[in-house]
């Protein structure tokens, strides 16, 4: 008995642990990215593109952060985070002509 | 969907808030502090008190102080001359020598009176409200980069924590109107919800341009797509004031600083002057740069000029006219410091700071207080309850504490003692260690009630040591209208107020035989600082 009870909290715990990297890091890689391909699509000097382009970066950030912890399935997120940062990496470097 | 929903967004609030509260309770504090970051600065050069407001035309001002620095400093790389302001009544003239390769710059300081146009005596080494300023986002013996980085980190949880705050209060109107003082626990989640409602809109302002002050070294991502040299390219393009200008070996023999300076009168007549800056005044690669006032606008970044200090022809000019984007991001930064504030507004960014503490402490205490209540009769508190327990006092006890040791420490450490500015700042971090190792081993009521009782005793003996050691006190500075000085005893004793009450307030709990539940709101006003 307890030791079931030992083994399901360390494994809500690790899922916890999981859960936080997935918003700190996946988040800030996610957003990063994000807000890096957003700056190749406004189309103003370069100066104005980086400054709208950062301003924007914490509400997406709080968005990503926050959408991690409402989803249920944390093999789900994972997945999403992962193909959509490469996903925005591929695009960034296609559209600057790097492929 | 939706009551999970609710549930997963309330775990978040009560984890992401707990586990850097501190940090965030020294990071408001000290940014609350810092909204008065010159007013400090004044109060703890009791030499400048006396200077009288600056009557003297600006370009007087700028001709004498670079009159000042040509006999004082001819052959320095920079000379600086800041003009007096509303909120700062010397001129500054500073001068930087080059140290040779691998060194920093030195720079020599001085200020003068802007009235008589004479050096100030008796200043005294002290690093005033900038040690607050610093405090607020450098933290202290510790790297600058790393110290950043957690700051950042805090904010973004502290962003996080209002945004599911907010989502987890379902009846935010009602909440807003209901204080229950004498409902234990209750009482708590009172004060954390009025402190967090009422202020709401400042705290999600400040946190959210509080990390759009470090922007570039939490996403420098946009400007390494667009730019080959990443940030350094773009700060080239955004920060022309910014470059570097070397030096050259032709010694300047007719400065044209005046063909400069009226050319700049002629054209922007009515622009009123931050500070002037000039780069290498000896040789051939001077160059002038004159920095515009921002006053009340909500800007970061002054505007600016450069002219040619060999043919005083107007070189490179900047924010002028601002774009939108730029507008945005400085409009940010602009209303998170507070520059742009009159002394109204800045009483109120005080407050909403203050709002901003104790919704913190409130939420750090009322966490500790449901785990405690949780415990079973004769069970001992964890390791972790202990750590919540003593951090809480340490911080919310020890900060105001070691705030007040700083102020002592201006008017008492002698003069002439080596290095003073940082015995100042040694002797803050000092009694803040001495209050954390008294918590250790003291947590409960009593230890509370005793450090209420100590801030009093020390806030209310505050203006009457400022008496004793410089020429003015409440007295005199109300007669003499000189409101800044005045208000800082006022708000010194108003701190010692609060604390006293707090005190009483949980000396009677103490003598009662109430159970150890029972409201100790006041606990949460006790951050004013």
């Amino acid at each position: 008995m307890s030791q079931a009870d030992n083994a399901l909290t360390l494994r809500y715990r690790l899922s916890v642990l999981s859960r936080f990297c997935a918003a700190i890091f996946g988040g800030y890689f996610l957003t990063a990215h994000s807000v890096a391909l957003l700056s190749l699509f406004i189309s103003t000097t370069k100066v104005d593109a980086v400054l709208y382009s950062v301003c924007v970066s914490i509400l997406l950030y709080c968005c990503v952060f926050i959408a991690v912890f409402a989803v249920r399935s944390l093999i789900w997120i994972w997945l999403v985070l992962i193909t959509s940062i490469l996903g925005l990496d591929l695009l960034t470097q296609y559209i600057q002509g790097g492929i | 969907m939706k009551e999970s929903f609710f549930r997963s967004m309330t775990w978040l609030h009560t984890w992401v808030g707990l586990l850097l509260c501190w940090l965030l309770f020294l990071i408001f504090f000290a940014g609350t502090i810092s909204f008065f970051r010159h007013e400090i600065s004044l109060w703890n050069q009791p030499a400048v008190h006396s200077i009288a407001h600056n009557k003297q035309q600006q370009h007087t001002l700028i001709e004498s102080g670079l009159g000042y620095l040509r006999e004082a400093a001819p052959e320095a790389n920079r000379w600086w001359v800041g003009l007096p302001s509303e909120r700062q009544p010397e001129l500054q003239v500073s001068h930087r020598h080059a140290q040779g390769e691998g060194k920093r710059d030195k720079w020599v300081d001085e200020r003068l009176d802007p009235n008589t146009l004479s050096q100030i005596d008796g200043l005294v080494d002290t690093k005033g409200g900038n040690f607050f300023y610093r405090l607020h986002f450098d933290l202290h013996y510790m790297d600058r980069k790393l110290a950043r980085w957690l700051v950042c980190f805090a904010s973004l949880f502290m962003l996080i924590a209002l945004i599911s705050g907010v989502v987890i209060h379902k009846r935010i109107f009602k909440d807003l109107f209901q204080f229950r003082p004498q409902k234990g626990v209750r009482a708590w989640l009172d004060a954390h919800n009025l402190s967090s409602v009422l202020a709401l809109p400042f705290h999600l302002m400040i946190t959210y341009t509080g990390l759009v002050t470090l922007i570039f070294m939490l996403f420098p991502n946009p400007a390494e797509t667009l730019y080959d040299d990443g940030l350094k390219g773009f700060r080239a393009d955004f920060y022309p004031e910014r470059q570097r200008i070397e030096a050259s070996s032709e010694p300047l023999k007719v400065p044209a600083f005046e063909t400069a300076f009226a050319h700049f009168y002629q054209n922007w007549p009515d622009q009123k002057i931050k500070r002037v800056i000039i780069d290498h005044p000896s040789n051939t690669a001077s160059s002038i740069k004159i920095y515009g006032d921002n006053g009340t606008l909500i800007r970061d970044e002054y505007p600016f000029w450069q002219y040619s200090g060999t043919t005083g022809e107007l070189l490179k000019t900047a924010r002028l006219d601002p774009s939108n984007a730029e507008m945005l991001y400085g409009g940010m930064i602009a209303v998170h410091s507070g520059r742009l504030a009159h002394p109204g507004l800045r009483w109120l960014y005080f407050i909403c700071g203050i709002a901003g503490c104790i919704m913190i402490a409130s939420g750090c205490v009322m966490w500790a207080k449901r785990i405690s209540a949780r415990l079973k009769p004769g069970q001992t508190a964890n390791f972790g309850l202990k750590l919540v327990e003593t951090l809480n006092i340490a911080t919310i006890m020890g900060l105001p504490l070691a705030t007040a040791g700083f102020f002592y420490a201006n008017r008492l450490l002698p003069e002439t003692l080596t290095a003073r500015a940082d015995k100042e700042v040694l002797v803050f971090f000092i009694i803040w260690l001495v209050t954390a190792l008294i918590s250790v081993l003291f947590r409960g009521k009593r230890a509370w009630q005793q450090f209420a009782y100590a801030n009093a005793l020390v806030w209310l003996l505050l203006p009457i040591c400022n008496a004793l050691t410089t020429d003015g006190n409440l007295v005199t500075y109300i007669q003499d209208s000189k409101w800044v000085l005045a208000s800082f005893d006022i708000a010194f004793l108003a701190t010692a107020l609060v604390f006293y009450f707090q005190g009483n307030k949980l000396a009677s709990q103490a003598h009662s035989k109430v159970h150890s539940k029972r409201s100790r709101k006041r606990v949460v006003a006790e951050q004013e600082a």
